[in-house]
């Protein structure tokens, strides 16, 4: 299990970013910052909201980044997890970043792509990346394809390739298994986790390329 | 799109669709989710369905059992929406109930009920509140005319001050109507933050931003700010901190 995520509070965020008030709550307004991230807890000082660290700071990071370029509807489209593109049709997944030419051998298919469809590449593909075996990335393409509840609200959500040694007839061998699950996600001590990835930002990822692509 | 207009005058009811202008006058009810580019309703109106209207207009009393989409709208009297309301621009007079309201400029006077978030760009109120989650504008302007209550305040400028309103004025009046009678005029709620603070007559937990004036009738546990900070005579504040 990896350690549960680091959580920072409010002020904190100020602290470190420079931003303001006023931007905080404008665009948790405009979605910008999925209402999901803000943690209400119990402080000494009464009740003080928390945020998941990694994910927080990423995401101010790419909107001070992004907002000169796109007007912040915009980036709310591109930004936010929770606005799925419907009407994507890529032709060519393996010209996108995130799943690029390690993705090429886990199409099955030539022609367009939905968002979904693009999301499962890309999850395979950094798969590839991390050391998996090509079947093991085209098993966790399978997965995630069929995940799409997930991929429109992917908060919380891992996709995880995991092998499991399995013995027949004598004879021992490993089973490669994929999942796509809301953490925390307890596999029997026989697994073995080889990659887990945050959903989250892998649906970012692919939401960004393809903001990036429509610009050029 | 069809350009379908209907009048109801005296009582009558109508079916949901799409319609061109929707006039009631007098008691109409709207069966199934409406979609129009005028929606105007005068006397009592219930719509049992979304309601999706470019322009809406009702005074006297209309309820909505679905959500209220509208660009622009205005509402006097009794203005109950079961779901969420969500408007670019909304004006409102009297008492409004809603599940949660989300917007660009929104303005009321009167007594306003929210179970859940208020999230606009301006929000612009006379009168008392009762809001159950956050209470978030650019710019939140609030001049008490009795209680109020959010659980969380926040935004870039938040302007509270104790009303001036003689006792006896219609708002007041309608106001002790609605609340019982009461001439107490305060706000509290959990947390307020926001880069440029002003209050009066305010009890909070945690008032937290940047410029901070706590004003005449105040009383915060804790303010934490960064730049400045006022407190008037006869305000209390028990802790502060700067940074």
């Amino acid at each position: 299990m990896e350690p549960p995520e680091e959580l920072i509070p409010k002020k904190e965020v100020l602290r470190l970013t420079g931003i303001s008030y006023g931007q905080l709550y404008r665009w948790k307004r405009l979605g910008l910052i999925p209402e999901a991230w803000f943690i209400r807890r119990s402080t000494f000082t009464g009740q003080e909201t928390f945020f998941p660290k990694e994910k927080i700071l990423k995401r101010i990071e790419d909107i001070l980044r992004l907002k000169d370029q796109y007007p912040l509807e915009e980036l709310v489209r591109l930004l936010s997890p929770e606005v799925v593109p419907a009407e994507v049709a890529h032709p060519d997944p393996s010209t996108l970043a995130p799943i690029g030419p390690e993705g090429k051998e886990l199409l099955w298919k030539t022609g367009e792509h939905t968002f979904t469809e693009l999301v499962a590449l890309a999850c395979g593909a950094e798969a590839l990346r991390r050391g998996a075996k090509s079947p093991e990335g085209k098993l966790l393409v399978e997965a995630v394809r069929g995940a799409e509840e997930a991929i429109r609200a992917p908060t919380g959500f891992s996709v995880i390739l995991a092998e499991k040694n399995v013995e027949r007839e004598g004879f021992f061998f490993k089973a490669p298994l994929a999942l796509v699950g809301r953490e925390p996600i307890l596999l029997d001590p026989e697994c073995r986790v080889k990659v887990r990835l945050d959903l989250e930002k892998i649906v970012e990822a692919v939401k960004l390329a393809l903001g990036g692509e429509e610009r050029e | 799109m069809s350009e379908r207009n209907v009048t109801i005058s005296g009582s009558g009811r109508i079916e949901g669709g799409t319609y061109g202008t929707v006039k009631i006058a007098g008691s109409g009810r709207v069966v199934g989710d409406l979609t129009a580019e005028e929606f105007k309703a005068a006397g009592s109106a219930k719509v049992e369905g979304n309601l999706r209207a470019q322009k809406f207009e009702a005074a006297g009393s209309f309820k909505c059992e679905g959500d209220l989409v509208v660009d622009e709208g205005e509402a006097a009297g009794s203005c109950k929406v079961v779901g969420r309301i969500k408007a670019k621009e909304l004006k409102l007079a009297g008492s409004v109930h809603a599940k949660s309201i989300s917007g660009g400029y929104f303005r009321a006077g009167g007594a306003l009920t929210v179970e859940e978030n208020v999230e606009v760009e301006t929000f612009r109120i006379i009168g008392a509140f009762e809001i159950g989650g956050l209470l978030s504008a650019d710019r939140v302007e609030v001049e008490l005319e009795g209680r109020a209550r959010a659980r969380e305040i926040g935004g870039e400028k938040i302007l509270v001050r104790a009303g001036q309103r003689s006792l006896g004025g219609l708002i007041t009046t309608a106001l002790s109507l609605l609340f019982g009678q009461s001439s107490t005029k305060e706000l509290s709620a959990e947390v307020i933050e926001g880069d440029e603070v002003e209050l009066e007559a305010t009890q909070a937990k945690l008032v937290r931003g940047g410029k901070v004036k706590i004003g005449p009738g105040c009383r915060i546990e804790r303010v934490e700010y960064t730049e400045s900070l006022e407190v008037a005579p006869g305000a209390v504040v028990k802790e502060e901190v700067k940074g």
